[in-house]
């Protein structure tokens, strides 16, 4: 009976799907035309070396919350102490826990996430990251002996070597991707030492690990899933 | 104990001094340009049209304003919502009417107010226009998006999109809803707009500034140039090169996110939003002092208008709305009273003790309009004026801000200010207090230079309070007829500059200024 079924209900959506296609013609006109929308997946992926690209891609962002959960989990802060604005604001409950896809249904009649990220999002996402990361570094650099993240470079002197770096680049990947960082990530972070020592002066180490931890934390990889 | 419950105008010169500012930070496509689409908006950045909605949520009677009826004009005074004569002021030959009165509760609520409409209409009478309309749902969010789509009459999109679309490109945020939840902000159903044309919510106007740049104010934070740098090795080294960019960088969600981390990014950080648009001052609960950062330049100005903006959420709102305007980051902003109750008085308790709430402590009623199911002629009068101070303030700031060549930005600005639906235009025989449900008959206001001002566009039967339409040409008033949302939809589309050539809709000429 289903099976038999299966084909009228294939006519009645081609049905509604010419409903809704004169409805919208008839009422749009040809005013201001935009560009037709894109589709999910626009073009062909290329695909690199030993790597499938999907053809579907479908990716979720975390959201604010888990966002910096994730983040607070791996680098091992409570969550409740790990980003505050000015002080005394909670970044995600507070601040911007909407700009990143969360909701506030009693104060704000907000009951859903937003239907389109904001543009403050991807700002927000960094200063929510960049807190959290420079709370990290400094209780790391204060106290390296007990250092949970920065442990090779933060009781060091002077401009610290590749392997420190490299050291310390993994261990991010590790806590904040839950992966093995490649060779090329380890590298791209060992290089960026240079430019923090070309923007900064000093031995570039705090800097440094803030703004590799930053980097790291605000990765799509790290947001989407 | 107060309730805190809330959660220079772009001149020609000034907007050009703003996208070398930009440049400055390497924003060569300049304040948030969406590349891809920009080919298919107007370009009229050197002549933007400034929109304002004030959003009057649970139904604000035009009855109880503007086309209020003297009980001496109706064959049927004790049966409808008509006002004693004395309390209806006629303003200097102006088809409007207002309505002054003192009332001693707010429905159930035990505090006397003064309510006073005479001075806005007194004051700028000659920018309002009444549209009336007859509408198709008593339902409140249908009935507040259909007051911005004019029932989906084009394709879905909403009047602030449309705005934007004409006048934003080249803003960094075009389109910013300040109210949050219900009909009047929710995205139209056209994706095919480009992206930038879609409200960005702000969901508490004091702290949303925090969001405007990665790294000020943050203790340690990093100089501009080395997080830009962070961001540089993320984006074109860690980001392109890791197998999960690799396998899902296609995907529309992480395209659109990458659209906004790029330029729009830079643009809003240039402009060092984050300060120009602090509008609550540092203070020890605030303390933006110690974090490096500071109120906005003419934050102290705003707050002589809006004196109660740290504790009324709609003040916020509208002193957020007009640093909008005047630094050149939107054409369009939504903002108007939430459901939540607003008081600006001593403790609840010592104050009922002593007989009721400090007078005039009421700012704003539970449900806002829609507590006119609890006492419409209180809370109809109560959030009336608050409309209108609101208005006040925001037209008072942009006749002082600049456009170019003698103009100010309100020359160049509506305040259009839609509603839920009308309310039942009965009352008990003789009633001075009552309780109203939803009606589909009501009018709008819009307040503009740009619009036919001075005119009441349609009008009001005295014998059923319903109101009638008008000839969309001329504007004469024409009984018997009504108007319908699409038509008072494309009238203000017309008035604020947007070509409506091939949509479909009606012209309406009569509600623009000719």
């Amino acid at each position: 009976m289903f099976r038999d079924s299966i084909p009228n209900v294939f006519k009645l959506f081609a049905l509604v799907g010419l409903a809704a296609g004169c409805n919208q013609s008839s009422v749009s006109g040809d005013g201001p035309t935009p560009p037709a929308p894109e589709p999910e997946v626009i073009a062909e992926p290329e695909a690199p070396q030993g790597i499938i690209a999907s053809h579907k891609a479908r990716v979720k962002f975390k959201g604010g919350e888990v966002m910096l959960r994730d983040l607070s989990t791996a680098l091992d802060l409570p969550r409740d102490r790990a980003c505050g604005e000015l002080g005394r604001y909670d970044c995600i409950k507070e601040v911007h826990g909407i700009a990143l896809g969360g909701v506030e249904p009693y104060h704000q009649a907000i009951n859903t996430p937003l239907e389109v990220m904001p543009v403050t999002a991807a700002i927000a996402a960094d200063r929510v990251a960049l807190s959290t990361c420079i709370r990290r570094v400094k209780l790391d650099f204060d106290t390296p002996a007990e250092a949970v993240v920065f442990g090779a470079i933060a009781g060091g002197a002077g401009v610290p070597d590749a392997a420190a770096l490299g050291a310390t680049a993994k261990v991010l990947y590790d806590r904040i991707l839950r992966r093995d960082a490649t060779d090329d990530e380890v590298a791209a972070l060992v290089d960026f030492h240079a430019e923090v020592l070309a923007e900064t002066g000093g031995d570039g180490r705090r800097r440094w690990a803030q703004m590799s931890c930053f980097s790291v934390a605000t990765t799509l990889e790290a947001l989407f899933y | 104990m107060r309730n805190r419950n809330s959660g220079g105008g772009p001149t020609r010169r000034s907007l050009l001094k703003g996208l070398g500012a930009l440049g400055a930070v390497g924003a060569a496509g300049g304040l948030g340009l969406n590349i891809s689409n920009a080919q298919v908006s107007p370009d009229s950045q050197g002549d933007p049209r400034y929109l304002i909605v004030l959003a009057a949520s649970g139904g604000a009677s035009i009855i109880d304003g503007p086309l209020a009826i003297r009980s001496s004009e109706s064959a049927n005074a004790g049966l409808l919502n008509t006002f004693p004569d004395q309390l209806v002021s006629g303003i200097d030959g102006l088809p409007f009417r207002a309505v002054d009165q003192r009332r001693e509760e707010l429905g159930q609520i035990p505090v006397t107010f003064d309510a006073n409409q005479s001075d806005f209409v007194r004051r700028h009478g000659q920018d309002m226009m009444v549209s009336t309309w007859t509408r198709t749902s008593v339902n409140h969010f249908i009935g507040q998006r259909r007051a911005l789509t004019g029932n989906e009459a084009w394709a879905g999109r909403t009047l602030q999109e449309m705005v934007a679309f004409t006048h934003g490109r080249g803003f960094a945020l075009p389109n910013v809803h300040l109210q949050t939840g219900g009909g009047f902000t929710t995205p139209g159903t056209d994706r095919s707009l480009p992206d930038w044309c879609f409200g960005e919510v702000v969901s508490d106007p004091g702290l949303w500034p925090l969001a405007l740049d990665g790294g000020k104010g943050l203790v340690e934070a990093p100089p501009p140039g080395l997080l830009a740098r962070a961001r540089a090795l993320r984006n074109d080294r860690l980001d392109p090169n890791s197998r999960f960019g690799q396998v899902f960088g296609a995907s529309r969600r992480i395209r659109h996110w990458k659209s906004i981390r790029g330029e729009r990014q830079q643009a809003i950080e240039g402009a060092d939003l984050i300060r120009k648009l602090m509008v609550r001052p540092s203070s020890g609960t605030f303390p933006l002092n110690r974090f490096g950062l500071n109120a906005s330049p003419v934050a102290e100005r705003v707050r002589q208008v809006f004196p109660k903006l740290e504790y009324d959420p709609l003040e916020a709102q509208a002193a957020l709305a007009f640093l909008l305007l005047k630094y050149g980051v939107s054409v369009t902003v939504t903002l108007g009273p939430g459901g939540g109750f607003v008081y600006d008085g001593d403790e609840y308790g010592n104050a009922l003790q002593s007989g009721g709430l400090p007078d005039n402590s009421v700012l704003n009623t539970p449900i806002a309009f829609d507590f006119s199911h609890n006492g419409h002629r209180s809370v109809q009068a109560l959030m009336w004026q608050r409309l209108y101070r609101v208005a006040d303030g925001l037209i008072t700031l942009l006749k002082e801000e600049e456009f170019a060549d003698g103009q100010s930005m309100w020359d160049r600005s509506m305040i259009y200010i839609p509603t839920d639906f009308g309310r039942e235009k009965k009352r008990p025989d003789g009633a001075d207090e009552w309780s109203t449900s939803h009606h589909l008959n009501n009018g709008v206001l819009a307040i503009s230079p740009m619009v036919n001002g001075g005119k009441v566009l349609g009008g009001v039967d005295p014998d059923t309070a319903l109101t009638y339409g008008f000839d969309p040409r001329t504007g004469a008033p024409e009984p018997g007829r009504t108007m319908d949302e699409p038509q008072i939809f494309s009238g203000l589309l017309g008035a604020m500059g947007v070509d409506t050539a091939g949509s479909g809709l009606p012209d309406v000429p009569a509600m623009r200024r000719s």
